[in-house]
């Protein structure tokens, strides 16, 4: 089926002009994340280096070798070979020790430990908040300029500019802390065993409750403004104007021909916002103590835990890029329109 | 005299090219609100702390105290002015956020304008560049980069960079599609015609055409910068000056530590209100000036 919309040659080119970006945004990401650490002044490798000689009496090569088994590359040799080397041990998995963590965890370890924690919460909170959106926003375009659109819209503009750390305080100060309806911290209980056991789901669920809500709450506002004014944008269209004219009933005027065309372009929306929203987790997992990569970056960034720092930023990055990378195919699959750009 | 006439005829100038605009965003209820909003805070932000020159020394007996004359928005748990710590956190933020945004605008002015009038292989390549930096989520990025760029010295001009580094992308996305659009009009078409130099055209023909999609950029810009500034500054990552908004937020967090204190919640009201009043405004600014700009906005 992809084959029969792959047809064309320029859309050839669409997807190779796509991939080559997406590959160029990684190794770029990629580079950062190295250069960042070799090139800052007084960069903690060197300072680990003098560290490791002055204080605890190691021979250079010891201290090298120890060094070495920590980032997965020693500052020695031209840059450009250390970079080669960096990569290759990012392709082998090989992301570092952990600095801070006890005995010096892999870092890999907890990024595979903590990703699926973030992914949760994102997968399940921006689909709730996308799908709250959509449909309010169509409701609010069909209701355009009455009194519930006039104030919704306003109240929707003001919350959608909210903070996340702003917005996520205020709920676990009144709902967790004060009021205490809400765990305020971590991903499950204690007293439960991790399993596919109900009380172990029912703690996951319950922990995960109030950082989703400030997800939601945050987010579906954005998606209702902007989907009003794309639905408000097709509803002008001839072709909608036909269907009604054809005497088709309005319910399927609304589903199949104003709501199909006005979520179409929300999808490369949604996966932009995907960034932004790992952006967030910075925040929310930091606020709520939730054991994600969002806090798994702020621990590395205030204990100056440097490969635990580098290693959450190419995975986040990477991601983001990836699914970019997903919903530009995706989008250009359901509406071919966009290819002959 | 001569000079006096030249700075009454500028002042008359400015004056009439300001007046209108102005009478337009002070019709406008919202766009009132947001410039009262805007022009409260850069007061705040420029004289309020000479005027309200801020104590911070811990003083126990004062502490948890209610809004009163003496103290407008009480103490917190350390017994220190929460107003003269609000005033006292403008000039930090504010600066960032002015100085990110010109840097914003000028790098997204400058590299959409390029990609606009060039086109061609220059078009290609720079869009190339602007679409990479649309897909690196720029919060993460500019995270990383503060503290590592902060672990030497971190200054509002740094910080406002490090602000800029992905940001300038949409605005250049959308200058080169204005210019796209202007370049085919006719007055553009005519100055052509007439033999008008290049720079005249961008210059005079341009930059005026696109000015009303900076000027609201801008006021965007602004927030955004400032919103994560504040938000680097909750995480604790950029201390940047003893006493910010992101600190009284997580201060308040702490405060209501093991649900001791109802007044917590006075205390977090307080920053929330501030940070919430501060977008509001600037939203609605931004709105007012759309309303200038784009007449059919416009109720009447």
């Amino acid at each position: 089926m992809i084959r029969a919309y792959l047809g064309g040659e320029n859309d050839l080119k669409w997807f190779i002009k796509r991939i080559i970006r997406a590959v160029i945004s990684i190794f770029l990401v990629t580079a950062i994340s190295f250069f960042l650490i070799r090139l800052m002044p007084g960069n903690p490798m060197d300072m680990l280096y003098m560290d490791l000689i002055v204080n605890r009496r190691m021979k250079p090569e010891q201290a090298m070798e120890f060094i070495r088994g920590f980032y997965g590359l020693a500052p020695e040799g031209p840059l450009y070979v250390q970079f080669i080397d960096y990569l290759m041990n990012l392709f082998r998995g090989n992301l570092g020790r952990s600095m801070v963590y006890t005995a010096r965890t892999p870092v890999l370890d907890l990024i595979v430990a903590m990703l699926p924690w973030t992914v949760f919460l994102l997968s399940i909170s921006q689909t709730i908040a996308f799908s709250i959106g959509i449909l309010l926003g169509m409701f609010l375009a069909y209701g355009k300029g009455g009194k519930f659109d006039v104030v919704t819209s306003s109240v929707c503009s003001v919350i959608s500019g909210i903070p996340v750390y702003v917005g996520g305080a205020l709920l676990l100060v009144t709902l967790a802390i004060n009021l205490n309806i809400f765990p305020i911290s971590g991903n499950y209980g204690r007293l439960v065993t991790p399993g596919w056991n109900l009380p172990f789901i029912a703690s996951v669920l319950y922990h995960a409750a109030l950082p989703i809500l400030t997800y939601v709450i945050l987010g579906f506002s954005g998606w209702a403004i902007t989907m009003k004014n794309m639905t408000i944008s097709v509803l002008g269209e001839d072709y909608v104007l036909a269907a009604e004219a054809r005497g088709l009933k309005g319910r399927r005027v609304t589903m199949a021909y104003v709501g199909r065309n006005a979520i179409l372009p929300l999808f490369t929306s949604f996966a932009i916002s995907l960034g932004y929203a790992f952006g967030g987790a910075l925040f929310i997992e930091q606020l709520f103590a939730y054991p994600g990569i969002g806090f798994l970056t702020w621990a590395g960034l205030t204990q100056h835990d440097y490969p635990i720092i580098q290693a959450c930023f190419l995975i986040t990055t990477i991601s983001v890029i990836v699914a970019n990378f997903v919903a530009d195919a995706a989008y250009s699959i359901l509406d071919p329109r966009i290819r002959l750009e | 005299m001569a000079e006096i006439k030249n700075a009454k005829l500028l002042y008359k100038s400015i004056y009439s090219s300001i007046k209108e605009p102005l009478r337009l965003i002070i019709k406008d209820k919202r766009g009132l609100f947001g410039l009262g909003v805007t022009l409260g805070f850069v007061f705040l932000a420029t004289i309020g702390p000479l005027l309200f020159p801020i104590d911070l020394s811990v003083d126990l007996n004062k502490r948890w105290r209610s809004p009163s004359w003496e103290y407008p928005l009480g103490t917190d748990r350390y017994g220190r002015d929460m107003l003269k710590m609000v005033i006292a956190g403008a000039p930090g933020v504010l600066s960032v956020g002015a100085t990110a945004a010109f840097v914003i605008i000028s790098i997204g002015v400058i590299v959409g304008l390029i990609s606009g009038l060039v086109g061609g292989k220059v078009d290609t390549a720079l869009m190339f560049i602007t679409d990479i930096a649309l897909t690196i989520p720029s919060m993460v990025l500019i995270t990383v980069l503060a503290v590592f760029i902060g672990a030497r010295a971190l200054d509002p001009v740094t910080l406002a960079f490090i602000m800029s580094v992905t940001a300038w992308a949409g605005l250049a996305r959308g200058i080169r599609a204005q210019t796209l659009s202007i370049k085919e009009r006719k007055f553009v078409e005519a100055a052509t015609t007439l033999g008008l130099g290049k720079m005249h055209i961008i210059l005079r023909e341009l930059l005026p055409n696109l000015m009303n999609f900076v000027a609201i950029n801008y006021f965007w810009s602004v927030m955004g910068a400032i919103m994560a500034t504040v938000g680097l500054m909750f995480l604790g990552l950029i201390p940047f000056s003893q006493v910010n908004w992101g600190y009284m937020l997580n201060n308040a967090i702490a405060s209501s530590g093991a649900g001791m204190y109802s007044w917590a919640r006075y205390l977090l009201l307080v920053p929330v209100v501030t940070i919430i009043l501060l977008q509001t405004g600037f939203i609605y600014l931004a709105a007012g000036l759309e309303s200038v700009f784009n007449p059919r906005l416009r109720e009447d």
